[in-house]
């Protein structure tokens, strides 16, 4: 492949550039729509920049009543983006109505977890430490976030917000769907009791078809009716067990495909071996299984981290919600799209920051075999 | 890694795999637990039920609604129409919705895969660019972008005007729509009697009839073709025009329903995109070296050879992403659009008939997913192969 010899020699890499120019310049046709679409494209990104940056407002005056003065920002309408909407209101964006004198512990929570989901995506298929990773890293979050213990001042979920509250429903729905999602698909191929594969194939097609708007709803009203007063947990559980359901099923389904694939050979060869049922699930087929879906299982993933923004329908103040609030805000209503170009920008980070590792895992996954 | 577990000889059942007593245990503890819980759920809605006075049952569809809908597609008055009416009107909303959302996602589905197949950097890049751009911004946010962006249009007297009659207003989207027209009796009879024709034509089992596939198909299409000149004489188009206050004439999408659609047909856009891009990149490359081989010219080996090849693996993923499509619209309660879920939430909390609204909710939405697996298992005879390719889609 690299050994194409040219005028620009035999090295790997160069052949890439040889043929991206050869199909940027390689005939009349090519070439024009190359000056073209680089014309357009060049305008485009100079325009952006020059809004974002060159044009843009960076700081306004404080009036004498303590409302900023925007002047300078409706002068600049249309020609630069008035990044004092973001900059003055980042600590709500971010954060939601955490307490802000004790804002370094959602900043403490916001890089565990950022860390956790770098290190699970660099630990790639050998991790056996990472589900104990997980489930430590997950409650203590919940109690940086929480106080109530090591001498840390208590906050309410009511005023969990923005961020960290995205990622941390984003954890524990991962946390609980996974298992769930497992021992769903696991009852689905089961040959042997066809009463739990029937409970298996009913729950997974009934959640599968719903949105998940209704089940966030079904989960927000039903819950405190079927429950006692005394055992109704808090809005932002109902929504992590409505949202981990949900997955729950999605998991379970490309975990099923996962188990098709195992061949046969391995069950008979554990039950020749005499292993009872469980280890031969636990130690054999599960982990081919899951390290052969790991890409699927983390779009997954990342469908539920941009799923969690549809919790603004029962009032939690997620990452999408505050930006929301924002915008509804009189005095910064006209630069909704600094506020949404900002809030798509952490999105997009975080969801394609997952889609990247998930397909490095995927190239090193066959390549290891 | 090295496994230690104890080895016994137990009893087996008939095929030698598994013993007779493993798990029974287990299964009726599981079992035993769900009957529980279930008694345990049923024991405390009915306490709870009848503490509060509420009624259960489907009784209540039938009591007036406080539920204004804006541009019902059915007559329905609020506090005078019944409950049951205006889920009706949001079924038809949901379908509307999601049928407009569906042939927008098709369409520029196609556009962005074919962009993507290009074999030019730049406008792959573009392509890439797009995708990528729409697939990792979640699709509330898109939506709600879209949303406001219309609400800033200016009014209906500055209103932006595109080509051919389409206006761009804070109202929202207006266009010209077909009117018929008045003393056009003929016209219709016409219409009628070619639309009989065709039928006629296609169950016919006259054996003159059957004379070759070509000449059948020619007297369906020119049988057609007199109809629609018939119906297109009996019809005209009604432009919009600016009013005083508003837009006159024509029809116009409301805000809510023209953002909808619009991001929803992006947003999935990127989905088919992709999908009739691994299709067609899925069909060997031998197929089309023999197709030249054979003679064929690029067009004919395209269309002969590799779409239906390439459709046999596109349709199905893309089914699944039509009924994706149709759950997600259920995000018109985010922008304020009345859909079937926005309605029964209002339902919800005027009557506080929660488990019957969510059963009717879990029933319309099941019957709408068991008719998208209808129709796509219709496909799986038209095209052979297909019934593979679908189980094996099924099985993701």
């Amino acid at each position: 492949m690299s050994t194409t010899s040219g005028f620009l020699g035999q090295r790997p890499g160069v052949t890439y550039v040889r043929r991206t120019l050869f199909g940027l310049f390689g005939s009349a046709p090519a070439a024009l729509v190359t000056v073209f679409l680089a014309a357009v494209t060049l305008k485009l990104l100079l325009y952006v920049l020059d809004w974002a940056f060159v044009e843009a407002v960076w700081t306004i005056p404080d009036r004498l009543n303590d409302r900023p003065d925007l002047t300078l920002c409706e002068k600049a309408r249309g020609v630069g983006a008035c990044w004092p909407a973001v900059l003055l209101r980042y600590q709500f964006l971010i954060f939601g109505r955490y307490p802000s004198e004790i804002i370094w512990r959602p900043w403490a929570a916001i890089l565990m977890l950022l860390a956790l989901f770098a290190y699970s995506g660099w630990r790639q298929l050998r991790g056996a430490e990472l589900p104990f990773l997980w489930l430590t890293t997950f409650f203590l979050c919940l109690l940086i976030m929480g106080g109530g213990v090591a001498g840390l001042q208590p906050v309410p979920t009511e005023l969990w917000g923005g961020l960290p509250l995205t990622l941390l429903i984003t954890t524990a729905a991962i946390l609980g769907a996974l298992p769930i999602g497992a021992l769903l698909a696991l009852g689905r191929v089961n040959l042997r009791w066809s009463g739990i594969r029937l409970a298996s194939i009913l729950y997974i097609e009934t959640v599968r078809g719903l949105p998940l708007i209704s089940l966030l709803f079904m989960g927000n009203f039903l819950l405190p009716v079927i429950l006692p007063a005394w055992a109704t947990p808090n809005a932002l559980t109902r929504a992590i067990i409505a949202i981990t359901l949900f997955a729950a099923a999605y998991v379970a389904e490309v975990v099923r495909a996962g188990l098709r694939a195992i061949p046969i050979g391995q069950r008979e060869a554990a039950d020749a071996l005499g292993l009872p049922v469980w280890v031969r699930t636990w130690k054999i087929i599960l982990p081919q299984a899951l390290r052969l879906v790991l890409a699927p299982l983390l779009n997954t993933f990342i469908s539920t981290l941009k799923d969690t923004t549809l919790i603004l329908i029962i009032g939690l103040l997620d990452l999408f919600s505050t930006a929301q609030s924002s915008v509804a805000n009189p005095l910064w209503q006209e630069y909704y799209v600094e506020i949404y170009v900002f809030t798509a920008a952490i999105y997009f980070i975080l969801s394609f920051g997952m889609s990247r590792i998930s397909a490095h895992l995927e190239s090193r996954q066959f390549k290891s075999r | 890694m090295a496994v230690t577990v104890k080895i016994r000889s137990v009893p087996c059942n008939g095929s030698g795999i598994y013993p007779l007593r493993s798990g029974r245990l287990l299964i009726a503890c599981v079992i035993a637990a769900l009957l529980l819980l279930t008694w345990f759920v049923v024991s405390q809605i009915g306490s709870l039920f009848a503490a509060k006075g509420v009624a259960s049952g489907f009784g209540f569809l039938f009591q007036p609604a406080a539920i204004p809908i804006a541009g019902p597609l059915i007559p329905y008055q609020p506090y005078v129409d019944t409950y049951a009416r205006a889920l009706l009107a949001g079924v038809l909303n949901t379908l509307m919705v999601s049928g407009a959302g569906l042939l927008g996602a098709t369409i520029l589905g196609l556009c962005v895969g074919l962009t993507r197949l290009s074999k030019h950097p730049l406008i792959t890049l573009w392509a890439r660019c797009y995708i990528e751009l729409f697939r990792n911004i979640p699709i509330v946010l898109q939506l709600m972008f879209w949303y406001i962006i219309l609400l800033h249009m200016p009014n209906a007297r500055q209103a932006f005007s595109l080509w051919g009659g389409v206006f761009l207003s804070n109202r929202g989207l207006s266009l010209p729509w077909p009117v018929l027209g008045i003393g056009s009796a003929t016209g219709w009879w016409l219409c009628v009697a070619g639309g009989l024709a065709a039928i006629a034509l296609l169950i016919a089992r006259l054996p003159s009839w059957r004379k070759s596939t070509s000449m059948q198909l020619s007297r369906v299409m020119i049988l057609t073709l007199a109809a629609a000149i018939a119906l297109a004489s009996s019809l005209s188009m009604e432009f919009p025009r600016k009013g005083g206050f508003s837009i006159v004439g024509g029809t116009t999408l409301s805000a809510e329903f023209s953002a909808l659609v619009f991001g929803l047909s992006v947003y999935f856009s990127t989905y088919v995109g992709e999908i009739v891009r691994s299709g067609i990149l899925g069909v060997p490359k031998g197929q089309r070296e023999a197709a030249e081989a054979l003679g064929l010219s690029s067009i004919a080996a395209t269309r002969f050879v590799i779409l239906p090849q390439a459709l046999r693996l596109i349709i199905p993923p893309v089914m699944s992403q039509y009924a994706n499509l149709i759950k997600t619209s259920s995000l018109a309660v985010v922008i304020g659009y009345q859909d079937v879920v926005s309605i029964s939430n209002a339902m919800l909390t005027q009557t506080g008939q929660a488990v019957e609204t969510v059963i009717l909710i879990a029933a319309i939405y099941l019957t709408i997913n068991l008719v998208v697996g209808q129709i796509l298992r219709l496909f799986d005879s038209s095209l052979p192969g297909m019934a593979a390719a679908t189980k094996r889609t099924a099985a993701q």
